[in-house]
């Protein structure tokens, strides 16, 4: 042995230790309800089961209690059905703030709608039981979370999946959405190991950016996408629920998709799958970094790491802010008639598509042109939660990652409420690419949201 | 269900091809465990240097390729460590390709580089577990053969898809430590994550076996361990071929300057956890490539919500070329210190180990330094669009990068530890500078590396390309 030592002779690794409960549940519908969004589709009748749709509910006890639930759900877009009648109910039964519950919805293409408003074809008779059997089920599975909390140590950490592909494919003055294999995706995955602090590992987060539309408009069964099995080979790895938490996917697909075959969504999810196991084998036990020990004679000189014990990041705190951001011209309802009357197969969804455009307006436009995009953001030791409503492209995980390297960031997309719209970069809007044409944000909303979130970062002192 | 296409919208490019071959191929594999006492002294720390059990087993595994007018190439891996010299190796190697009847630059034979194997030294009679040796490396030499021989007659038309994927598991292990750099992990420097994965399908779409590259010293077993074991190697395979029914074939990448970040350890689970690590990531790679002989075709821009753009797989026939060269690059020496030099060099090591370290680097230079100068072997195999890169030091992962990044329209396998002579690190010059341990264990000076490098890069270029990709 010799006395030498490196100058940097730790390697610290991101860590947390919260007090946590997790629960999870199923909330598989009835067979029969209606459960194909795709407008492709010649009937929403599902006629059977791919996978099981799952409710997973986590609890944060702090000076308040906190959740963060992930469903296995499309989309809600709808100011009463989410706000109003969801999470305003479940807050009021878990006697918590609205700002104290994050809701994070897979966007799986394959479940039925959580807007009863939405249950316009067939098997739409089922959609409202179904609907309150959700809002039920996440105020029992928070309780339940809360009920088993318990001081744990979190593990955060990056790692690498293949899975996604960039979906804007320019044919000539347009973008179409479809695999492009020409672009380079962001192939971050960030995962969080929940262990007890006697090593027990009880729940797994996974934090990833694509859109599940592995299976279209010609499968008839209910699915949650890759998110089911990805789920499975996880949970059957840890013996431990898997939350997935829909990362920045606006611009973000699966290269296999709009498949008829649920298999190419196993397929999808095996990535995913692996992907997060390959990152869990690679975590330190819990609570630990390396450390540099000593120089070793051998053949050559030989440096010593080993995990060593350290006390984890206790912070839990959370904050919300409304980013002002400029919208476009908002249409009035004849304009919309006279726009979509033409492209709209009944009266009845024309009429849908015109309160739904209302509906996103409710306490997100503001008056002197502009939103107010709701964005939450959750500290839980050295990581940081930033979720909101839209669809941001890729580009502003990748980025603000880039801006601040020595923080796990968390980024969540389908969260909560309003802001139901894509987010796209200002080249979107040139390229008059689909998420340009359905968001009421003016060019530019990308790249000021990045600042404004930037600026909260850099503001919460976490580096 | 028909859906209405906007056939008049199409991407200018509308075919994806994923790197791929058809060839004929034949992949088997053997268990080769040598018997508990069997020598087993990787380590300078080591107390103990027999076997005291296997932690997993120890095998050998062979992939033939049948080319025109039956020319077969092997390309064959072992769970063994490295060659201390070219008698070692030939004592093998040779038996090898005599039982097969082929020329030398038919087989490109590779040591997985686990630094918890058996002895590979045939002049190890006289130390302790040394008596074993002889018998075990006759049952192991007769284990290639009959791999080599089962792949070979084996062979079938198969369709083989290569990508490229990313792995976690290896760190950067020069570390700056005051005045010296010592080996082991450097939290501050980057490491190659590449990699390369083939799988090799009958035309039936069943799997007959999987092609692993990657760059990862096998040390996370060291002296602390007695028991012999294919390190992390062992249960990456054992989580593959246990998902995919087919044999493994490892090849260790350039891995001069990397390995495990938990490593030098004596405990086997850290061996078995940082295979999860690249078995996990493996199976991640293989799920995303496209289905056998299949590529994507855009089928049409579809009116749904949005206007969407369906792609949808479609048979093709892959590329069947096949190529092979092998070059000796010119390389430079340092110079090289005479028996009492290194005497000198040695003086405050004990006597025995004194004359041990004197010989091994004796052994090295038998065969490779002649006259003075020195020619490195490399053997270039191209099969379809992949490139085999297979030579037997221990390069900087610079060699695989730099060649990766010229050639991006191709797969390239890069093979340390391959056939020989040839047995020595090639580091890039900054190690030279910082005087690290790769730098004056190899007889080569400065610049080899990239010497190498552009050479085979220019060998590369040669090979007819794919437009398709």
């Amino acid at each position: 042995m010799t006395s030498a030592r490196p100058l940097v002779d730790h390697e610290r690794s991101s860590l947390a230790r919260l007090s946590v409960g997790v629960a999870q549940a199923d909330i598989t519908p009835p067979v029969g309800i209606s459960s194909n969004p795709w407008g492709k589709s010649t009937s929403a009748i599902s006629t059977g089961v791919h996978r099981p749709l799952m409710a997973v509910a986590l609890c944060l006890q702090g000076e308040s209690d906190k959740f963060i639930v992930t469903l296995d759900l499309g989309w809600i877009g709808c100011h009463e059905c989410d706000v109003v009648k969801f999470r305003g109910r479940v807050v009021k039964e878990l006697g918590i703030d609205m700002d104290d519950l994050l809701v994070n919805l897979s966007q799986t293409h394959k479940g039925p709608p959580m807007c009863v408003h939405e249950a316009l074809r067939e098997g739409k008779e089922l959609v409202p039981d179904f609907i309150e059997k959700v809002i039920s089920t996440v105020a029992e599975i928070c309780k339940k979370a809360r009920s088993s909390v318990a001081l744990a140590d979190i593990t955060w950490a990056y790692g690498k999946c293949d899975l996604g592909t960039v979906r804007d494919l320019p044919i000539g003055d347009t973008d179409v959405v479809g695999y492009n294999p020409e672009l380079k995706p962001d192939d971050t995955v960030v995962v969080g190991r929940v262990s007890e602090l006697s090593g027990k590992h009880v729940a797994t987060l996974v934090n990833y950016g694509c859109h599940p539309t592995s299976v279209g408009w010609d499968s008839p069964l209910i699915s949650p996408d890759y998110i089911g099995r990805a789920r499975e080979l996880v949970e059957d790895e840890t013996g431990a629920p898997m939350l997935f938490l829909l990362g920045a996917c606006g611009n973000v697909a699966p290269r296999r998709q709009y498949s008829g075959d649920v298999s190419i969504a196993d397929s999808n999810g095996e990535i995913l799958g692996y992907s997060t196991l390959a990152t869990l084998s690679r975590m330190l036990p819990p609570a630990t970094e390396m450390a540099f020990t000593e120089v070793i004679k051998s053949g050559s000189n030989l440096a010593g790491w080993e995990p060593r014990p350290v006390n984890p990041n206790t912070t839990l705190s959370t904050t919300r802010v409304d980013a002002v951001l400029k919208h476009k011209k908002l249409l009035d309802e004849n304009q919309m008639r006279e726009l979509w009357t033409t492209m709209t197969a009944t009266e009845e969804f024309l009429k849908f598509r015109i309160r739904k455009q209302f509906e996103m307006r409710i306490d997100y436009v503001k008056p002197g042109g502009v939103v107010h995009h709701p964005v939450w953001f959750w500290q839980l030791g050295d990581a940081l939660v930033i979720a909101h409503c839209g669809e941001a492209y890729l580009e502003m995980a990748q980025e603000l990652r880039r801006r601040h390297p020595k923080r796990v960031i968390l980024f969540l997309d389908m969260t909560n409420g309003p802001g139901y719209i894509y987010v796209p970069t200002k080249s979107a809007y040139e390229r008059n690419a689909y998420q340009a044409s359905q968001t009421l944000l003016a060019p530019g909303g990308f790249e000021d949201l990045l600042e404004i979130i930037d600026q909260q970062i850099v503001k919460l002192g976490l580096n | 269900m028909a859906v209405s296409i906007r056939e008049d919208l199409r991407p200018p490019k509308d075919v994806w091809t994923p790197p791929s071959a058809r060839l004929k191929a034949g992949v088997a594999q053997r268990e080769i465990n040598p018997p508990v006492g069997i020598r087993s002294a990787s380590w300078g720390a080591a107390k103990v240097h027999v076997a005291t059990g296997i932690h997993n087993k120890i095998s050998t595994t062979a992939m033939a390729v049948i080319s025109e007018k039956n020319f077969v190439q092997y390309l064959v891996t072992v769970d063994w460590g490295w060659w201390q010299g070219k008698a070692d190796d030939m004592a093998v190697r040779g038996e090898v390709l005599k039982a097969l009847g082929i020329a030398e630059d038919q087989l490109q034979l590779h040591l997985t580089h686990t630094h918890a194997g058996p002895t590979t030294a045939s002049d190890a009679a006289h130390l302790e577990g040394g008596d074993l040796v002889a018998g075990y490396h006759a049952k192991a030499i007769a284990g290639i053969i009959s791999a080599c021989e089962e792949a070979r007659d084996k062979s079938v038309e198969a369709n083989i898809t290569w990508g490229y994927g990313k792995c976690d598991l290896a760190v950067n292990r020069d570390l700056y430590c005051g005045s010296e750099d010592v080996v082991g992990f450097n939290p501050e420097l980057p490491a190659d994550d590449t990699l390369t994965v083939g799988r090799v399908s009958d035309l039936a779409g069943k799997t007959l076996g999987i092609v692993v590259n990657y760059a990862c010293h096998p040390t996370t077993l060291a002296w602390r361990n007695t028991e012999v074991s294919p390190d992390f190697v062992g249960s990456a395979r054992d989580l593959i071929e246990a998902r995919v029914k087919a044999p493994m074939l490892f090849l260790q990448g350039a891995s001069g300057e990397l390995s495990p970040r938990d490593n030098y350890s004596g405990d086997v689970e850290v061996a078995d956890k940082n295979g999860r690590i690249l078995g996990f990531a493996t199976l991640a790679v293989l799920e995303k490539m496209a289905h056998p002989g299949m590529r994507m075709h855009y089928l049409g821009s579809v009116e749904s919500g949005a206007l969407l753009g369906d792609w949808e797989d479609v048979a093709f026939t892959p590329p069947s070329g096949v190529a092979h060269v092998r070059i000796n690059v010119d390389v430079p020496l340092q110079k090289l210190p005479t028996i009492e030099e290194l005497r000198e060099r040695w003086k405050n090591v004990d006597e025995g180990a004194r004359e041990t370290r004197i010989k091994r680097a004796m052994k090295l230079r038998v065969g490779y330094v002649i006259d003075g100068a020195a020619t490195h072997p490399v053997w270039i195999w191209m099969w379809g669009d992949a490139v085999i890169v297979g030579q037997p030091g221990e390069a900087y992962s610079y060699f695989q990068t730099e060649l990766r990044k010229r050639h991006p329209d191709r797969v390239i396998f890069v093979l340390n530890c391959t056939n020989g002579p040839g047995y020595m690190y090639l580091p890039t010059p900054d190690s030279y500078e910082r005087h690290r341990y790769q730098s004056w264990q190899t007889l080569l000076a400065a610049g080899a590396l990239e010497k190498i490098t552009n050479e085979v890069s220019a060998e590369i270029s040669k090979f007819p390309k794919n437009p398709n990709l």
